[in-house]
């Protein structure tokens, strides 16, 4: 038996496969950075940390011999415990379509804004810098709806001065989202970004500034210990409980690969 | 045609293509021999690397076929589910596979939800 010891739980093999499609549901729709970073295969549960490669040297030893300590970039690991009702799981095996797993929904759009928040804003404790802070530079966003084609023009411009090739993604906050999708003078204003950057404008909650990220691959890595995955923790009183875990590192290896639009 | 041991007009079409596969992987494996026991009969570096190599060709076609068997016929996909990847002995795997116990080893993100990449 592995660490979800799903095998444990009071729940049909029927129930397992709908809460893992309705889990898999929630997670797609919610998580935008895996659709613009590189997300490194699941490399399993007992994988710790990410090795780049490189050593910290300690200068002022007092030893008589130099050291240097190896730098890595360690897994986050998030659980998020939830209880679903046995008697209306079972109604699952009944044939019922419309049974109640909404605190699994409620789980599953938790963790997956604690992914989304990790990718762009970074986790200190895991010495993560996230995406917005480790962008390589930075363009003005002129006012005005011109602006975003004006400041997405130059952003480009800077990538071609780096050589960082495309297509590029534009990441933008929900007022941005709505302003870029319902501005339509002659030709709407999405399609007509869209061409600039050979790329899809995504909308993410976690997003402060625009920020325009080049999605050529091997620059910005998501690693994987163990993807999403749902285990059973105990059971009592009509309920299961359950939790929703996975465990990630997450690096920029090429900040250049990034330029924020700031206002 | 003396691979079929059966009247031709009797199998299926769908026979006739396992035949076929299974023919190929004891061919691939038959050559997978043949390469192991000249590259390590040679006294020349040179050939034993190239006849190596052309073993492990062999290795990769006999994996392509059996590959196909598994699509196509489901007690290899039962089969190789429960004996590849693991790590606990061969001979208990059957038996570890029955009480439903993963303890053979496998990796452990098999359970996983599969979002992954969503580009």
């Amino acid at each position: 038996m592995n660490f979800l010891k799903r095998s444990l739980a009071p729940i049909t093999d029927e129930s397992w496969e709908e809460i893992d499609e309705q889990a898999r549901e929630v997670l797609s729709n919610k998580l935008t950075g895996r659709k613009v970073v590189d997300v490194v295969e699941p490399k399993g549960w007992d994988y710790s940390a990410i090795p780049e490669g490189r050593l910290e040297i300690q200068e002022d030893s007092p030893e008589a011999v130099r050291y240097g300590v190896r730098k890595v970039t360690p897994l986050v690991e998030t659980r998020k415990s939830f209880k679903l009702d046995i008697w209306e799981l079972d109604n699952l095996s009944r044939g019922a379509e419309d049974v109640d797993l909404s605190a699994l929904e409620d789980a599953a759009a938790e963790v997956a804004r604690f992914e989304e928040g990790v990718i762009y804003n970074g986790l200190a404790d895991a010495g993560i810098e996230g995406l917005m802070a480790s962008a390589g530079s930075s363009v003005d966003l002129p006012d005005g709806k011109s602006g975003m084609l004006e400041g997405v023009s130059e952003a480009v411009t800077v990538f071609q001065d780096e050589a960082i090739e495309g297509p590029y993604t534009l990441l933008v906050d929900k007022d941005l989202w709505l302003s870029i999708a319902t501005t339509s003078k002659g030709y709407p204003l999405k399609r007509q970004l869209e061409d600039l950057i050979g790329g899809s404008i995504v909308y993410s909650p976690k997003v402060d500034d625009p920020v325009l990220v080049s999605t050529r691959g091997g620059d910005i890595e998501l690693v994987l210990g163990q993807d999403f995955s749902i285990g059973y923790e105990d059971h009592g009183n009509g309920k299961v409980k359950l939790f929703l875990t996975e465990s990630f590192g997450f690096r920029v290896l090429e900040p250049a690969a990034i330029v924020k639009l700031a206002g | 045609m003396d691979q079929y041991h059966e009247p031709l007009e009797d199998l299926e079409d769908s026979d006739r293509d396992i035949v076929r596969a299974l023919m190929s992987l004891k061919e691939e494996v038959e050559a997978v021999n043949w390469y192991q026991q000249r590259a390590s009969a040679t006294d020349d570096a040179e050939l034993a690397d190239l006849l190596a190599h052309n073993r492990d060709e062999e290795i990769e076609h006999a994996c392509m076929a059996i590959e196909w068997l598994r699509r196509n016929m489901p007690a290899w996909d039962e089969e190789l589910n429960t004996y590849l990847f693991s790590e606990a002995p061969i001979t208990e795997l059957e038996e570890l596979e029955e009480e439903g116990t993963e303890d053979s080893g496998k990796e452990e993100n098999s359970e996983d939800l599969d979002i992954g990449n969503m580009s």
